[in-house]
């Protein structure tokens, strides 16, 4: 089970050598929350920050996440490269981890800028569960990723791949979002990860439950 | 020839079905549950309100007639998603045609019911809680996302051409869509103002009494047959359209 190492490193070197999707997936998220700042500037100071804050972060992980989602499979269709990747003496599940290392990867460098910029932005002083925050953030995107990477894979041979990934992505990844906005907002409310025992639960379940069933059902996506 | 008299006999007992279960609930069926002495709603500022005129404690007494239709409606729209994820994974184990053709059509007939369940759902929390979404309902919500997920499964039907990558594909779509139903459900659990009662369990959510099982029976076995002779008639259709390609190919029309 090395390989995945191997396919997660040569995605990771090309977009450190290119850093086409980080630059375009950074600008995008902080664009994201500086509207809804702007949006939101009336409502600012009336209203407890931890109340909307999630829901904003969450929104700009996840449409910055669409925009390197998308792009994942698409980028080996240049020059045959997926015709090469699976001719590979590799298990297709290697491909997919691979894939689901290196897409987690970029996400978390993403979000480890757009966190700190989004505490300047908001003025979110009193900020505690940092901790608690982390785990929420890294089991959302985790489960954010899994789902992502399958359905990349599904719609890479499609004409209307760009504007299908969202559409079919929304859906099944609901529970996953509902339940990291409420954790983020419990641990961000009462600063301990204890508070928000039942979304964590459900994270790891829903994390659990489609690493599983990706695993499955991949080897059926990009056979052909 | 013998199977299409078997379809002939299903379809028309559906018709009879449905035609009984609307009369029944016309002229026999009583107030399914027990709305106690005085109406009481919840009205959008979440306060307890009682109806006053008659006119209101009519129109709230019987709006609880609509759930001879919601409960059948919401639960034939379950039954046709655990259809599409049954023939997704046999389609996916043998790769036979006719899995797939199954498993659309039971889609196509799902977004319907999976359409009417809010729509009913939501005409009904207008009239009973005074509110036409309440916010945070989990089975409202829960409904909703699952007619998405329908929505999705067709989009992808729509945007692939060859069949048997299309079939492939969808079959994939089908069974990781149906495993996130009841996630969703859990996690919209977690915002739940409790709305819907809880009929399964104790204090059964006021559903009681020999009176109102004979029309809810009669309006699940016609909901249920009228979905299953829907699909049917659906696969049927599809193979149809198959079969004329197959043959406009051949003679290069």
């Amino acid at each position: 089970m090395k390989e995945f190492w191997y396919l997660a490193k040569k995605d990771l070197l090309i977009e450190f050598r290119t850093k086409q999707m980080l630059n375009s997936m950074l600008i995008f998220s902080l664009l994201i929350i500086v509207i809804f700042n702007y949006s939101f500037s009336n409502m600012l100071y009336k209203v407890d920050i931890s109340d909307i804050a999630p829901g904003i972060l969450w929104i700009a992980f996840t449409f910055a996440g669409m925009l390197g989602l998308s792009r994942s499979f698409a980028s080996e269709k240049e020059d045959g490269c997926l015709d090469g990747l699976k001719l590979c003496p590799v298990d297709p599940s290697a491909i997919y981890l691979g894939k689901v290392s290196s897409n987690l990867g970029i996400m978390f460098i993403i979000e480890a800028i757009i966190i700190p910029l989004f505490i300047v932005l908001f003025n979110f002083r009193d900020i505690t569960g940092l901790g608690g925050l982390v785990v929420i953030v890294l089991l959302g995107t985790l489960g954010f990723i899994v789902v992502g990477t399958l359905f990349s894979a599904l719609t890479v041979n499609m004409r209307t791949r760009e504007i299908l990934l969202p559409v079919i992505l929304f859906p099944i990844i609901i529970p996953l979002i509902m339940a990291a906005v409420m954790g983020t907002q419990k641990v961000l409310l009462e600063g301990s990860i204890m508070s928000a025992v039942n979304e964590v639960r459900i994270l790891v379940v829903y994390d659990v439950v489609f690493i599983i069933a990706a695993l499955l059902v991949f080897e059926y996506v990009i056979e052909d | 020839m013998e199977n299409n008299n078997k379809k002939k006999i299903l379809y028309i007992l559906t018709v009879i079905l449905v035609l009984i279960s609307i009369g029944v609930l016309f002229f026999y069926a009583p107030v399914p549950i027990n709305p106690g002495e005085r109406g009481t709603y919840t009205d959008s500022n979440q306060e307890t309100r009682y109806t006053t005129t008659q006119d209101e404690w009519i129109n709230y007494v019987n709006s609880f007639y609509i759930a001879y239709f919601h409960i059948p409606i919401a639960l034939s729209a379950y039954l046709s998603f655990s259809l599409v994820f049954i023939f997704s994974i046999l389609y996916l184990r043998d790769a036979r045609q006719k899995w797939d053709t199954y498993a659309a059509s039971a889609a196509e007939v799902g977004l319907i019911f999976a359409g009417l369940a809010p729509v009913t759902g939501s005409v009904w929390a207008g009239a009973a809680w005074g509110h036409y979404w309440p916010p945070g309902d989990i089975r409202l919500n829960t409904s909703l996302v699952l007619f998405f997920i329908y929505l999705a499964y067709l989009l992808i039907r729509q945007a692939i051409d060859g069949p048997e990558k299309k079939a492939r594909l969808c079959a994939v779509f089908g069974v990781i869509g149906f495993i996130s139903v009841p996630i969703s459900f859990l996690s919209i659990r977690l915002w739940s103002a409790a709305y819907h009662p809880t009929v399964i369990g104790p204090g059964g959510g006021g559903m009681s009494g020999s009176q109102i099982i004979i029309p809810i029976v009669l309006g699940l076995a016609a909901f249920v047959l009228m979905c299953i002779s829907l699909t049917i008639y659906k696969a049927d259709n599809f193979t149809l359209e198959n079969e004329l390609l197959s043959l406009k190919q051949q003679k290069g029309v």
